[in-house]
């Protein structure tokens, strides 16, 4: 198990490293307003020196002939644009393999959209701290597949209307998509999640723990732990007294912690 | 053996027994140990009337015959009391205790000293029952009874019947009040929720970020003093729209001021795009005329974005008011973008929620200005057509009651 871990460390490092010699990372802006393309290219020559802006527009159809003719690795794109919006220029480059960035100055739903479907967002006024941190994702993570941005577009059909059913999880190779009810509990390994589902599979997803919270504490889940977070329909039993603990669906024991005790009861209470 | 003086001679066997007949008489009638006065004698009197409470009585008689009348034997019999004759000796004495109402035969003989036995002397006695014991107040509390009942029972009735109406009355009285609570409550709601939107469509988060990165730019470039400039502008943007939408109604100064400087913040946002002109005719005095607030820029927004944003080269966007009666005011939003028709178009090919609060929502608020203060709000749009037929802008003219 450790060994494991530190193999996929190594291997971590070793695909980090040779990306940051080999290669630039090819970048294009998609924009309406010329101030936030300029801001986020200025940005990104001042502190993320492994990305060159191959393209930068305020027409989304330009936009879309920008991405066919150059094949970026990278797109930060806006949502809201007249004629095309962003999802419309997605669809018309399908194609087109790249890691997506939404740019986005203030939409509740689609905060929570782009963190079920693991697509990554920047918020406007753009921090710098968090460019950097989205483009060392970009940099370490593969492409943004076509299925996150089908599960993204699911959400945006029937907004605000229900959850959906499944979550896209962020791992070193890729994105695995899992059924919410699936998920009997996340348990934090450092700066990483690991998923234990049904059926004995396991997931270990690069997400912190207090991400995973955010998104699922709505959806019958409970942080009961510092290191667990669990899925209340997959409770057995729960023993209460000095060192609480509940047993899950998988027989497996999760320690509550004496803060959490109420909160589990409360809502274990209607369940 | 004994001798009676007046057969002093007989011998024994001479001695014939007295078969004469004797008569019996009533001597008195005793009612509670006193005797009762008659008017006629006792023996006279066919039939005596006695109280329900003068049930206890007793009657004396006497057999007329003297000759040892020690010797004289009783009996009576008081019909409907006792079952046969009683025989008392030669006690002439009949008691009667707890005689019940009705109507009585007291029937009495006695006999000689021989035991002959005379005729039955015989008189009526009659125990007038008390009133509770005739028929016919029987029959009269009978019915009373019957009368009561019936009338609790239909009073009852009445009374659950008014009962029942009255509440049923207080229950569609609380209802109506209710609804017109309710129908208040949602005026006013909607008043505030309208209020909010017109609020929210200025302070729109989507605009005060994206504002807020334009100007991030500038600082980026480190040009200070546009920076400066356009933060100082958003933040006295900001502070009118918060004041204005607090106020009913706000000076016509004020208004257009805002109005100027939110066209003046797209216009930073997108320098190509959005050139514009405020012109107000100078007999308009701005300061005194008063309006309702944040009640042109939605107009302004959707020229701005429905009509320029469409257009590669960006347009203009001209706001004119005139007051062309003393209590009117003309405002007119004149733009040179795509027109209404493609600006649909392009709506309704937009996949994701739509962040314009466009004329459906303005319009809903003036129709909300009009309820209240009674007044005749009126927008009229207008599509502008070039001399080849094709759409060149849109004409949005705002009469206002001042």
């Amino acid at each position: 198990m450790r060994m494991e871990k530190r193999k996929e460390r190594e291997l971590l490092f070793t695909f980090r490293f040779n990306k940051y010699i080999h290669t630039m990372t090819r970048a294009i802006i998609i924009d309406d307003e010329p101030n936030a393309v300029g801001l986020l290219a200025l940005r990104l020559s001042q502190h993320c020196s492994r990305v060159e802006v191959i393209a930068s527009c305020t027409n989304s159809h330009k936009g879309v002939q920008a991405i066919l003719d150059h094949q970026p690795d990278v797109v930060f794109l806006d949502i809201e644009m007249p004629q095309l919006n962003g999802f419309q220029i997605l669809e018309a480059v399908a194609g087109v393999s790249f890691s997506l960035v939404f740019v986005t100055a203030y939409d509740k739903f689609a905060l929570k959209a782009f963190r079920y479907s693991a697509v990554d967002y920047l918020l406007k006024p753009i921090d710098t701290q968090e460019l950097i941190q989205a483009v060392q994702r970009v940099e370490k993570q593969q492409k943004t597949v076509p299925e996150q941005l089908e599960h993204l577009k699911q959400q945006f059909i029937s907004p605000g209307k229900t959850f959906p059913n499944r979550i896209a999880l962020p791992y070193q190779n890729g994105v695995a998509f899992v059924d919410i009810k699936d998920i009997i509990y996340c348990e934090s390994d450092d700066n990483y999640t690991k998923f234990h589902l049904s059926e004995g599979h396991h997931h270990l997803a690069t997400k912190s723990l207090r991400e995973i919270q955010e998104l699922l504490e709505e959806r019958d889940f409970l942080r009961v732990h510092r290191q667990y977070l669990i899925n209340l329909n997959h409770i057995k039993k729960f023993v209460k007294g000095e060192g609480s603990y509940v047993v899950m669906s998988n027989q497996q024991t999760i320690p509550v912690s004496r803060a959490q005790k109420d909160r589990l009861m409360e809502r274990f209470g209607w369940l | 053996m004994s001798f009676s003086s007046r057969n002093f001679a007989s011998t024994r066997s001479d001695i014939k027994p007295d078969t004469t007949k004797p008569e019996v008489v009533f001597s008195f009638l005793k009612v509670f140990d006193h005797e009762l006065h008659l008017l006629q004698s006792l023996n006279y009197t066919k039939t005596i009337d006695l109280n329900y409470d003068q049930n206890f009585f007793a009657v004396g008689f006497s057999a007329l015959s003297y000759f040892q009348s020690e010797r004289n034997q009783y009996a009576y019999q008081l019909v409907g009391f006792n079952k046969d004759w009683v025989l008392c000796g030669n006690k002439p004495l009949a008691v009667f205790s707890n005689v019940s109402p009705g109507s009585y035969q007291f029937q009495v003989k006695g006999s000689n000293n021989d035991g002959v036995w005379s005729d039955i002397k015989t008189m009526s006695i009659h125990i007038i029952p008390p009133f509770w014991q005739t028929w016919w107040f029987r029959a009269f509390a009978f019915t009373l009874l019957i009368s009561v009942v019936i009338a609790l029972y239909r009073f009852q009735v009445e009374r659950r019947t008014l009962k029942a109406r009255l509440e049923s009355e207080e229950a569609k009285r609380r209802q109506i009040e209710a609804e017109l609570n309710e129908k208040e409550a949602a005026f006013q709601l909607k008043i505030s929720q309208t209020e909010m939107s017109a609020l929210r469509s200025q302070m729109n988060p989507h605009f005060i970020f994206n504002c807020l990165n334009s100007i991030q730019y500038f600082t980026a470039q480190n040009d200070a003093e546009k920076a400066s400039n356009y933060l100082t502008k958003f933040s006295r943007l900001i502070r009118l729209v918060l004041e204005n939408s607090k106020s009913e109604r706000v000076t016509l100064t004020n208004e257009l001021e805002t109005l100027r400087l939110y066209i003046e913040m797209e216009a930073m946002r997108f320098q190509q795009k959005v050139s514009y002109a405020i012109e107000v005719a100078t007999e308009i005095d701005t300061d005194s005329i008063q309006i309702p607030p944040l009640l042109l820029q939605p107009f302004v927004e959707n020229a701005i974005w429905h009509g320029l944003m469409h257009k590669e080269e960006g347009g203009t966007v001209q706001v004119s008011v005139q007051q062309t009666q003393d209590n009117l005011l003309h405002v007119e939003i004149i733009d040179d973008g795509v027109g209404r028709q493609q600006a649909a178009e392009y709506k309704s090919k937009s996949a994701t929620q739509n962040k314009s609060f466009g004329m459906k929502l303005t319009a809903e608020r003036i129709e909300l200005i009009n309820q209240l203060y009674h007044t005749k709000t009126q927008v009229n749009v207008v599509d502008l057509i070039d001399e080849n037929g094709k759409a060149k802008g849109t004409r949005v003219t705002i009469y206002i009651p001042i």
